[in-house]
């Protein structure tokens, strides 16, 4: 069996790119529209674009930083640059927020599905269906992961554009209007709304061992970035311009409302929201393996484990209660919400820190 | 590992054998229209209605405070008898009941019909003039809070007292009311003649705040009509349209989607002696709204028209002439711009209420100037310029009309 999360995996550039892109995208794709309209309102392209152009620039330092170490993981080369101690605190407490993160994603897809779908269905049932799901891609190993997220790509993206074409007609680019009217401040928030649902940037740091052509991380990540600020950030404006700012900022989903709020001409396709949350779906269980496989292959670096895929097990049910601590939806999302910006800043700060310490130690 | 699996399968026969979400359609009573009253208006249909949760009642609302909630059930089983040419029984059955909530009603509702209530088919939503005045922004939040309501339900107003008798009337095209409204709308929308709103674009209007209008709806004995509409300024109802007015409005928001305007009797051009009515046939509408700022900021608009069309029908002899199309074009012209600026006056004057979106056009353009108008006080001042520009693009399928040698006109 190919229990490897370890070093065996190989993955291409284009996998890179597309794992990049999921991991950007996955739950997000059907809230972030609320948090980018409340923050940013008529200027949410310009967040979008600034969050995206950070993920962006985060990337390239990430693919810096792990070019200088090919052939070694992050939790490896983090005891080079920072020591044994330091170094294994930084990735447990990465690996601890990615926890975080996933425990509150499964809750969302719970909660999503739930509130959409399977009405009557007990959200239990719902997630440990979902983490059994990622459980058993993650058993098989990275290249599951990698070739999961390289087969739904085409479906999604088939999928995306159909949604976006049919929605045209209900579009109001005189949404996005007036530009800047309450200065920079509103576009900043935005941005890090995005820079923080955003961690796709994080994956050549931790996947660049793993790769083919390890001096690809950079370049293919950035392709992933590209991918997600025109397609998931296309799709993340659509509920702005078809809703306006007002409404999309009041919706829980205002994404997955889009679907009952266009039609096609005739009463054709009158359920266009199960083919939304198909979309939705299938992106969230991608970016929750991705997302999973990274706590996984983390904590299984810093234990010495060889074979990770026990320990994705024994994880499901910390991720599983994890996920059932808040009380209520709101406490999900304000968890959620404060673990994705902690996120982002720990990771910024870490990897502007040992881009230093390389930096200097070259020098030395 | 052949153990475990089996277990594994064993475990999962007992968990996916079923599904809490499985419906069986026929075990569900399916909405399709609603109509939303004010528990204080009458109860046209002679039912006990359901009362609210007499174990946890609260305290108590303000007498008509409460909303009372008729429904049509659809019975899908006397349907197929119908078409199959038996039976005699309704294809609907109308309920009623009051409540503190809408979620309220239909729960207790469920208690009387023995299935739980679905409404995903939900056709059309009336509101009775009485709760479209108290304002409307409470009666939406259950339909915002629901995940089966479609936002392609239509809604409309009933004028005071009239709407509980709209589940009563049995239309002779289609037994089924509430789809027999949702086809007259969309019918009437087609030649202009009522306003048109969707339950998605409800709640956008009402999130921004803007001023609306839904279609009028006056039942009577086995039909019903859809004319004129319901002005609503934020979420109250402010007045009523009629009509014509409802022309100038579809001309100013640019969803004129057809219809027609008569105008005459005015003289042919070729003889003065003679006069002509003429129908002009709406292909085609546009409308561009631009505001403007003076220097002492002082706030104006200039409302563009330009349509395309036919002549629909002539009366008297006329020649059918270049000069007589400008003479038409302009008669037309002065037409639309009357329907324009009656509608505008009582918008300003009347009711004060910017159904139009001047607002939001100069938001668009000049933010600054608009964050600093309280448009409330703005709009009855405001000057509107009106431009029509209207072009005669075919005459039909018949030249001049000549009177006929048996004619001693």
């Amino acid at each position: 069996m190919g229990y490897s999360l370890a070093r065996q995996p190989r993955i291409s550039g284009w996998q890179m790119s597309v794992l990049v892109f999921f991991a950007g995208s996955h739950i997000n794709i059907v809230f972030t529209s609320r948090y980018l309209a409340a923050s940013a309102g008529p200027d949410s392209w310009l967040s979008l674009l600034l969050g995206y152009a950070v993920a962006a620039g985060l990337i390239i330092l990430a693919g810096n930083l792990s070019s200088r170490f090919p052939e070694k993981t992050f939790v490896e080369y983090s005891n080079t640059l920072a020591g044994s101690l330091v170094g294994r605190f930084i990735s447990l407490s990465i690996a601890l927020i990615f926890l975080g993160i996933t425990a509150m994603q499964v809750r969302h897809v719970g909660h999503f599905i739930k509130s959409t779908l399977l009405i009557n269905t007990p959200m239990e049932i719902v997630i440990v269906a979902m983490l059994l799901a990622v459980a058993y891609v993650l058993r098989h190993g990275l290249t599951t992961v990698t070739r999961l997220g390289e087969l739904l790509f085409p479906i999604f993206i088939v999928s995306a554009l159909f949604m976006m074409i049919i929605s045209i007609p209900s579009l109001q680019f005189g949404r996005f209007t007036p530009l800047l009217s309450k200065g920079f401040l509103p576009v900043l928030k935005g941005g890090l709304v995005i820079s923080s649902a955003t961690l796709g940037y994080a994956l050549p740091l931790f996947f660049a061992a793993f790769m083919l052509r390890p001096e690809e991380s950079m370049s293919k990540g950035i392709l992933g970035i590209v991918l997600t600020t025109t397609l998931t950030g296309s799709l993340l404006l659509f509920p702005i311009a078809i809703f306006g700012v007002a409404e999309a900022s009041y919706r829980v989903y205002p994404f997955a409302d889009v679907g009952r709020f266009i039609g096609l001409p005739g009463g054709i396709l009158e359920r266009i929201d199960v083919l939304l949350a198909f979309l939705v779906m299938m992106a969230m269980f991608v970016g929750l393996t991705i997302y999973f496989a990274l706590v996984v292959m983390i904590l299984a670096r810093i234990l010495g484990l060889k074979e990770p895929g026990l320990l994705a097990l024994s994880l499901i049910p910390v991720v599983y209660f994890l996920s059932l601590r808040p009380g209520n939806f709101l406490v999900v999302e304000d968890w959620y919400k404060k673990l994705s910006v902690v996120g982002f800043a720990w990771l910024s700060v870490t990897i502007a820190f040992f881009l230093l310490l390389a930096l200097i130690r070259k020098r030395v | 590992m052949k153990k475990m699996l089996i277990l594994g399968l064993l475990v999962f026969s007992l968990i996916l054998s079923g599904c809490w979400d499985m419906i069986d359609v026929e075990k569900v009573g399916y909405v399709t229209g609603l109509v939303i009253q004010s528990s204080s208006e009458k109860n046209q249909l002679g039912q006990k209605d359901t009362s609210p949760d007499e174990t946890n009642p609260g305290p108590e609302l303000e007498e008509g405070e409460d909303y009372r909630l008729t429904m049509q059930i659809i019975l899908p089983q006397n349907i197929a008898a119908k078409e199959g040419g038996g039976g005699g029984e309704k294809p609907v059955w109308v309920l009623s009941g009051t409540g503190k909530t809408i979620f309220e009603i239909m729960r207790g509702i469920t208690n009387r019909t023995g299935r739980p209530l679905g409404i995903s088919h939900l056709r059309t939503i009336i509101l009775s003039e009485e709760i479209a005045r108290k304002g409307i922004m409470e009666v939406m939040d259950y339909f915002t809070r629901r995940y089966d309501v479609g936002y392609q339900s239509d809604l409309f107003v009933a004028p005071s007292g009239l709407a509980g008798k709209i589940m009563e009337v049995q239309p002779e095209i289609e037994k089924i009311n509430a789809i027999y409204l949702f086809d007259l709308i969309h019918q009437a929308v087609k030649v202009s003649k009522s306003a048109h709103i969707e339950l998605g674009d409800l709640f956008m209007n009402l999130r921004d705040g803007t001023s609306f209008v839904i279609p009028r709806i006056v039942p009577g004995e086995n039909e019903m009509l859809v004319a004129g509409g319901a002005v609503f300024k934020k979420d109250r109802m402010v007045g009523w349209l009629g009509e014509s007015d409802l022309h100038g409005y579809h001309w100013v928001t640019g969803q004129m989607q057809g219809g027609m305007v008569t105008v005459g009797p005015f003289p042919c051009p070729d003889d003065p002696t003679k006069y002509a009515v003429l129908t002009y046939d709406i292909t085609e509408a546009k409308r561009r709204i631009r505001p403007h700022v003076s220097s002492d900021g002082k706030v104006s608009f200039t409302v563009n028209i330009s349509t395309e069309g036919n002549i629909g029908e002539i009366r008297d002899t006329c020649q059918l002439d270049q000069p007589f199309i400008e003479v038409a074009e302009k008669e037309v012209t002065r037409a639309i711009k009357e329907q324009v600026e009656h509608v505008l006056l009582k918008m300003q004057q009347e009711l004060g209420a910017d159904i139009f979106g001047f607002e939001s056009e100069l938001k668009k353009r000049y933010p600054g100037v608009a964050e600093m108008l309280d448009w409330n006080a703005e709009f009855p001042n405001v000057e509107v310029a009106v431009h029509v520009k209207v072009f005669i693009r075919r005459i039909g399928l018949a030249e001049r009309q000549t009177p006929p040698p048996w004619s001693e006109r």
